[in-house]
């Protein structure tokens, strides 16, 4: 009887991987939203991999140079071999605060996203699935946070509260939970009307289940798309705090944003673009590449999810 | 005399028409008005209508799947309380559904204590004992669940019924055999336990919404439509696999559609019905061999028969269905009736016994049997 | 019966969808004629090909991922298939040459646009799919008029404006005399198919008034008449021309000639621009069309949008506008599926009216063998991409020969013979991805043998104008 158990199992995890074999497959036809997977995963290693490889940080870097004798303090130095991606002011090195960063912009994007995501998951389906005054109370709370400038109440979460990652972290899931509730809500209310959520009634299972069992997995998938979308903005919004210096918690937090805001901030009057041009740039390519194949994957995404478009 | 399983008193079931900012109520769709179902043990009955005739809200509510506005519903009812309540049912005259409410409300409590709606315990033996299939074999199967899941579901809800009439919920390898058994009895084989719904063909999938529907060894199970969305070789299949099923385990059906043939060959009695109202109700044969209600004679009249030989006259109905949310006054089908007058057009005929077992709600029923009326001017 | 003429001729067709699990051979040699005025039932169960063969003649196969692999689908001396190897190869090889490669198919598009909706039209199962959603009815019917049809919009106003007086005289006194061309046609089919006086005086004035408006800007529209009626001069030709090349040529030069006709300005102008002869004539065919098809106040209708009207309304606006050019071929794909019984009966009394009173012929793509034996003259049966019996619909009931279609005809509940006994057919409909080999019924059939399970049977007669595909017939085993 136990290898019939397994062979349950087995027969089961088979079905299973047959079709998400069949969505990969699709997935990988369309050639742009690969190379946005393998931008995405090769950024993603950099973030595991890289600041284990590189060790130090940005500024131990120049402390140890200058002991070598190398005057490099406060004034950036072009891309060279000892700095690849040259440095910024401070001394600060580039090309390993570019590194760090991708850590901790992943590691932000990916817990604001996901928190987002999970409260927007669990508020959407039960505004959608019951309806009545509980739906309409979620909804107006949803429609207040959204109808407040996304920045403007980032900025004022950060303010009053302190100027830290932790805050900031905070701020942005505020920002970012109603987007998705809207998102769920949306799909709870078309899967609710299919007949095998009645049929799952119809067999007595309480509401809960109906929402476990039935309606979360039938309305995640857009859900999914929202997310890889999202990612990018998350990075957006946070580089541009940092730019604005609301999210200033001193030079130690290696954040692609925070690297421009120290070009910005020390250049006392001469426009680093075009002195030292690499002390904006590359911190802004490092952004945009990263947004860009999000976005490139999550339409890619979209399409396999949407039977409509697969062919 | 047979036993009674069901019994449906006063059902009304309107949907509200929301408009406006606000969300007001603008009016109602009067879908199930006023409608009196009594369903014996054993037997299959058939539903007929067409489309937006409220047959489908009228299962539905049966099956308190959906919140029926007014009414009563009794399973295995006492023959007092039924016929009592269907009495202060009949005196309700409103279609209003606050009044309606008002009304319901100095209905004593020995009624609701039976109430399937009203009574939880009542409800809750109720759901063990009544299952449905629906019509569309795509929507009806969770389409990201193995299909051993989805016949699970209702067995880990429900268990199953043993023989001393206690239930046991099944688990892990005894739940599997179980299903094996049951899918073996479906004509399907246990290797389909693994696949996904978009694997099967419509056929198959509306034998997996069976098995799904039985697992659970139903005394009442609805059939909505079962066939409607199959092809005529696949639909004989699925028809002699619920005559066996029935024969079996001692169900009793109420099979809702729209195609007559079908219910010719399924059921043992017949309800027709118009724009949310019972027109007629009858034995099956003598519903077809003589059809009293003037709808219930076009309907026949309409079915294409697939015989090229056979000459007869077409009995077309001008125009379409009236909306259900703005029935027309009086009798409802006055609209589109070949023998209409004036009563008609006033007088909300009630369902008369003209023969033996066989009820019908029409003013002309009497002259329409003995061939006296005529067709009137306005046809 | 065979004397008859052929007005389409459908040989070997095949027809393919490639998709991630295979390919799925939906049609593979379908071949049947339809004969002038009548009306061929094709049937047959879901996936069994029906519909795939109906856009396949209309080269409505959207592509990717379907094709059609091979074949002929002649009408007259056209094949309407004539260029689909050229087109398969340029969809493969679609990113070498662009600029080519459009002119090509635009060609193509150009050419099919002209047979679709003049010479083939259809009728969908779902009327409010069919109809846009952001046009009034009259919109939609006039598009198809305006596309087509304006020689004889333009002809009838030019008659008409050299009758005014008549027509004048027949507005006041309601009495007209026999008058010559056109418009004599046109006041005998008012006379006919108008209901009531209201409805005639409609008609009378946007005669007149279109009459009155030619006979100011003559010129310019006598100019368009010369046009239209070169074009379809050409039109014409390109049936007829035996010649594959010169055909080619005014395929070419219809292309070039009907430079693209801006269906949405057209529209907007029909709104705004009343005094268009042009327009006024077709708003009044729109008019008579709805009168033709049974819609109770058609000129309310007329301005309605389709979420306003109701299913059965819906199939007749769609019928109205697939005969609206008086197309030599119709095909109504499950054209009362969505409706309900009492309206179908409606719906196919009027298909039924409509072909006696235009002679078209039908393709009536159905399941329901009820529809098939009221409505039709010869059935074709299909069974997964093959016609597996043709025949006469009396012989076809009576006398069936094909395993399949006894099936079929046992397996229906019928409302009349209670006590019949249901049979059915074993088995599943079969995958097209890997159907089985020999004949694609084998597996569910019970007279199969060896031989079923390795040769495709052949089409054979057996008896007059009754063929069957069965090995059964091919002469070496005859059934009990």
């Amino acid at each position: 009887m136990t290898q019939n158990v397994g062979s349950t199992m087995s027969r089961a995890i088979r079905s299973r991987y047959q079709s998400f074999a069949k969505t990969f497959y699709f997935f990988t036809r369309s050639p742009i939203a690969t190379i946005g997977l393998v931008v995405v995963v090769f950024y993603v290693l950099v973030a595991i991999f890289g600041p284990i490889a590189l060790g130090g940080n940005p500024w131990r870097m120049t402390q140890f140079l200058s002991y070598r004798g190398q005057y490099i303090y406060n004034t950036p130095q072009p891309p060279s071999l000892s700095f690849p991606f040259g440095t910024t002011f401070e001394g600060y090195d580039i090309f390993n605060g570019v590194v760090k960063a991708a850590r901790v912009d992943i590691m932000v994007a990916a817990i604001v996203v996901l928190s987002g995501a999970l409260i927007g998951t669990i508020l959407g389906s039960i505004a959608g699935y019951k309806g009545g005054l509980t739906g309409d109370v979620i909804m107006r709370i949803t429609d207040i946070f959204l109808s407040i400038p996304s920045l403007v109440l980032a900025i004022a979460f950060l303010v009053i509260f302190s100027r830290t990652l932790n805050v900031m972290v905070l701020a942005l899931i505020v920002i970012w939970w109603p987007t998705y509730t809207r998102i769920v809500r949306g799909q709870v209310l078309s899967v609710r009307e299919l007949k095998y959520v009645e049929a799952s009634v119809a067999a007595g299972a309480s509401s809960l289940r109906t929402i476990i069992r039935h309606i979360i997995p039938n309305s995640i998938y857009p859900i999914f798309v929202q997310v890889s979308l999202d990612f990018g903005n998350v990075i957006l919004t946070m580089a541009a705090l940092f730019f604005l210096g609301v999210g200033f918690a001193g030079y130690w937090t290696p954040e692609w944003g925070n690297i421009i805001s120290i070009a910005t901030t020390f250049s006392s009057g001469i426009p680093a673009i075009t002195h030292y041009w690499w002390t904006v740039v590359i911190p802004a390519l490092a952004i945009l590449i990263l947004v860009v194949s999000l976005n490139l994957m999550g339409d890619g995404l979209r399409d396999v999810t949407d039977p409509r478009l697969r062919r | 005399m047979k036993e009674v399983l069901i019994d449906a008193i006063g059902l009304r079931k309107y949907f509200p028409i929301k408009g406006g900012v606000s969300g007001r109520t603008m009016g109602y769709v009067y879908a199930v008005d006023d409608v009196n179902v009594r369903i014996y043990k054993g037997e299959t009955v058939g539903l007929v209508g067409e489309s937006g005739c409220g047959k489908t809200t009228l299962g539905r509510v049966l099956l308190d799947l959906a919140e029926p506005t007014a009414g009563m519903l009794f399973y295995k009812p006492e023959d007092s309380i039924s016929d009592k309540v269907s009495e202060i049912y009949k005196n309700l005259k409103t279609n209003k559904p606050s009044e309606l409410k008002k009304e319901e409300k100095k209905i004593v409590g020995e009624a609701k204590r039976a109430d399937v709606f009203r009574n939880k315990s009542r409800n809750r033996e109720f759901r063990k004992k009544v299952q449905i299939v629906f019509q569309d074999p795509v929507s009806s199967l969770d389409p990201r669940m193995l299909i051993k899941d989805v016949i699970a579901e209702p067995i880990i809800i429900n268990g199953v019924p043993l023989e001393d009439g206690k239930r046991k919920k099944l688990k892990g390898d005894e739940l599997l055999s179980y299903m094996k058994e049951m899918i073996g009895e479906m004509g399907l084989n246990e290797d389909h336990l693994f696949r996904f719904p978009h694997e099967f063909s419509g056929g198959q999938r509306q034998r997996i919404a069976i098995a799904r529907a039985i697992s659970i060894r139903p005394e009442f199970l609805v059939l909505d439509e079962p066939t409607s969305a199959l092809d005529v070789s696949v639909q004989a299949q699925i028809l002699s696999l619920l005559k066996q099923l029935q024969q079996k385990y001692g169900m009793t059906y109420l099979f809702i559609t729209h195609n007559l043939a079908v219910i010719r060959a399924m059921s043992d009695r017949v309800i027709v019905m118009y724009l949310g109202k019972i027109v007629e109700m009858s034995k099956t044969d003598e519903l077809f061999n003589t059809p009293i209600h003037p709808y219930t004679q076009a309907l026949l009249s309409a079915i294409p028969i697939p015989d090229p030989e056979r000459k007869r006259e077409i009995l077309v109905l001008s125009g379409d269905v009236p909306s259900p949310a703005n029935p027309p006054p009086g009798c409802r089908f006055h609209t589109r009736c070949i023998f209409a007058e004036d009563i008609c057009r006033k007088e909300e005929p009630e369902l008369e016994e003209i023969k033996e077992g066989h009820i019908v709600a029409c003013h002309f029923a009497k002259e329409i049997i003995t061939g006296q009326k005529k067709r009137s001017n306005n046809a | 019966m065979s004397s008859m003429e052929e007005v389409l001729v459908v040989k070997n067709l095949k027809t393919q969808f490639f998709i991630y699990e295979g390919v799925v051979k939906a049609l593979e040699d379908v071949s049947f004629t339809l004969r002038k005025g009548e009306v061929l039932g094709l049937v047959g169960e879901t996936g069994c090909g029906k519909s795939v063969t109906a856009y396949s003649i209309s080269r409505l196969i959207p592509d990717p991922p379907g094709r059609i692999v091979g074949g002929e689908v002649k009408m007259g001396n056209l094949d309407l298939l004539r260029n689909i190897n050229e087109e398969a190869k340029l969809v493969q090889k679609k990113r070498i040459k662009i600029k080519h490669n459009y002119k090509v198919i635009r060609n193509n598009e150009f050419f099919f646009n002209t047979i679709r909706g003049k010479y083939i039209s259809m009728i969908f199962q779902e009327p409010m799919a069919a109809l846009n959603p952001v046009y009034t009815v009259e919109d939609q019917i006039a598009e198809t008029l305006l596309l087509h049809n304006r020689t004889r919009l333009l002809k009838i106003m030019k008659s008409a404006s050299e009758h005014i007086p008549e027509l004048e005289r027949w507005r006041e006194s309601g009495d007209i005399g026999e008058l010559q061309g056109e418009i004599g046609e046109e006041i005998r089919k008012i006379k006919s198919t108008a209901r009531g006086n209201e409805s005639v005086r409609i008609h009378q004035d946007l005669l007149i008034e279109g009459g009155t408006r030619f006979s100011r800007k003559k010129e310019k529209y006598e100019e368009m008449l010369k046009k239209s009626i070169e074009h379809d001069q050409l039109e014409d030709k390109l049936l007829t021309d035996p010649d594959r090349n010169s055909q080619q040529q005014i395929i070419k030069k219809l292309a070039k000639e009907s430079k693209k006709i801006n269906l949405i300005k057209m529209s907007k102008k029909m709104k705004r621009n009343t005094k268009d002869p042009l327009l006024i004539e077709a708003r009044r065919e729109c008019f008579g069309l709805l009168e033709s098809v049974g819609i109770p106040n058609p000129h309310g209708v007329l301005k309605n949008y389709p979420h306003e009207l109701s299913g059965g309304m819906l199939q007749r606006v769609t019928i109205s506008i697939a005969l609206a050019n008086n197309p030599k071929i119709l095909i109504a794909d499950e054209p009362t599926t969505a409706l309900d019984v009492t309206v179908q009966a409606q719906i196919l009394r009027l298909l039924r009216e409509l072909q006696d009173a235009i002679g078209t012929s039908i393709i009536l793509i159905t399941h329901d063998l009820g529809v098939i034996a009221e409505t039709c003259n010869r059935v074709a049966v299909m069974y997964a991409g093959n016609i597996v019996e043709t025949a006469e619909v009396k012989e076809l009931f009576r006398n069936p020969k094909h395993p399949y279609t006894i099936g079929l005809l046992q397996s229906i509940p019928r409302v009349d013979d209670p006590n019949k006994a249901l049979k059915t057919i074993p088995g599943n409909v079969p995958n097209l991805i890997h159907p089985p080999e020999g004949c694609r019924f084998n597996p569910r059939c019970q007279f199969a043998f060896d031989r079923c399970k390795t040769e495709k049977p052949m089409t054979v007669e057996v008896s007059e104008g009754h063929t069957v595909a069965c090995h059964l017939f091919s002469g070496k085993v005859i059934p009990e």
